[in-house]
């Protein structure tokens, strides 16, 4: 056993496909405990955590009224490069190349709500799309102070670095996490889907097996923001003669990030866009330049 | 039962459409979204949506301005669906019954499968009727299947 959990191969290769394909289930399994512990926290019983999964399934077994076939592609175009930018997450690949494709999968909602006459999807994907232009730059910012402070790009350079990036960069991960609610639509930043307000967003005009795909995406998509955070602690702690794993710290730290999600959704209402780029721009872009600032001054290189 | 089946009784997805009624029964249907009532709890989901909705909760006598729209989102959402009718008004027309303003009640424009009476309708009375529909979406969806075999049968004959 011991020396199937030394080997490399296992790492590299078994352990992210395992958790590939486990990851819609976790995914789905940490969106219906968050409906729950909403429903708890306004006092309600909420429903079972395994709705998401009844949610998928139902649409599955629906009648799909198709209105036109672009749309459908952009829709599994955006399941299926969600999908890739966490394979390539999960087997440690350039994380420029990840943080693309997972901006490219945006932009494959943003085209199928485009692609259909309803107003309600053209809004979404308007708003979708300013939601894009301030969340990508600090994303890609951080990928940058990720970059230099590890001198590359490659996921395997952060578990190589001398120190976890949570040392290094502590104000990026709170850039990250302002930028948390955009990614996982939740309030304060649930313009695009707005709940209610314009129907479903780009979603608006999926029906059927088809939503039940784009609502799956979702599942991975949460998986994957959550992982992207546990990359700041991959690092053994080492307290005195107790050794804590570094999957264990990450995880702390995923969990960390999901309950700042779910507090910040139930404490804040929703803004408006050119509130939403204020906040985001100006309070994303201190965090990080202070944190440059921290890195050059102290000269913290975790090469 | 399969899984679907099971999938579909536990996560009706909900549009809720008034008709031009008095409001009070629109009021009914938010405090059942409340602590106090919490629909949520067997999977109630309320979209604006009529293509992600299973379950269409009508409020209101059918005023003849709205009996386009009404047919028009019911003709949008996808099978199986059920037609839940709110109140006094959607049943059976109540005090706007013979009214020229309006279609007399909301069976006259779409097929209702469950009637909710009741003026104001109690939240109880609803979580009741949604129920209660619950059991007539996998009947709908069954007869649907049944009638696409038999058509698939009579045209491989023909």
């Amino acid at each position: 056993m011991s020396q199937i959990w030394n080997d490399p191969n296992f790492h590299a290769y078994v352990v992210p496909t395992i958790l590939l394909i486990l990851s819609p289930f976790i995914g789905g399994l940490l969106m219906g405990v968050d409906r729950r512990v909403t429903a708890r926290l306004q006092n309600r019983r909420g429903p079972p955590i395994v709705q998401p999964f009844y949610d998928v399934f139902k649409l599955f077994g629906k009648e799909d009224n198709v209105v036109n076939k672009t749309y459908l592609v952009f829709g599994l175009a955006y399941q299926t490069t969600v999908v890739l930018s966490l394979a390539l997450l999960l087997f440690k690949y350039d994380l420029l190349v990840i943080t693309f494709i997972f901006g490219l999968s945006f932009i494959f909602l943003v085209l199928a709500g485009y692609s259909v006459r309803s107003q309600f999807s053209y809004v979404g994907s308007n708003r979708d799309l300013l939601q894009m232009h301030s969340y990508e730059p600090i994303l890609l910012l951080v990928v940058f102070l990720i970059r230099l402070v590890t001198g590359s790009f490659q996921v395997d350079s952060i578990f190589a670095a001398s120190q976890p990036l949570l040392y290094v960069l502590p104000l990026a991960l709170l850039a990250i996490f302002l930028i948390l609610p955009i990614k996982f639509r939740k309030s304060p930043y649930d313009i695009s889907s707005a709940h209610q307000e314009i129907a479903q967003g780009p979603m608006t005009e999926f029906a059927g097996k088809y939503l039940g795909l784009i609502e799956s995406a979702h599942f991975f998509e949460m998986f994957f923001m959550l992982a992207f955070i546990g990359l700041f602690y991959s690092k053994d702690l080492v307290i005195g003669s107790i050794t804590v794993p570094w999957w264990i710290m990450s995880l702390g730290l995923m969990l960390v990030a999901y309950i700042f999600a779910i507090v910040v959704d139930n404490a804040t209402a929703r803004l408006r866009v050119d509130q939403m780029l204020k906040q985001v721009y100006i309070i994303g872009l201190i965090l990080i330049l202070l944190n440059l600032a921290y890195i050059l001054v102290t000269g913290r290189w975790i090469a | 039962m399969s899984f679907t089946e099971l999938s579909r009784k536990k996560s009706p997805w909900v549009l809720h459409v008034g008709t031009g009624g008095c409001n009070g029964c629109d009021l009914e249907i938010l405090s059942c979204l409340t602590p106090r009532f919490d629909v949520s709890r067997f999977g109630v989901y309320s979209t604006g949506n009529p293509k992600h909705a299973d379950v269409m909760l009508c409020v209101g006598p059918v005023t003849l301005k709205y009996k386009e729209i009404i047919t028009n989102l019911y003709n949008q959402m996808p099978d199986p669906k059920v037609v839940i009718a709110i109140g006094t008004c959607a049943s059976t027309g109540g005090i706007y019954q013979g009214c020229y303003g309006t279609c007399g009640a909301l069976d006259q424009v779409v097929p209702v499968d469950v009637y909710v009476p009741g003026c104001n309708v109690r939240p109880e009375a609803i979580i009741d009727g949604l129920v209660l529909a619950l059991d007539i979406l996998n009947e709908k969806e069954r007869v649907i299947l049944d009638e696409k075999k038999k058509s698939k049968t009579s045209r491989g004959a023909a």
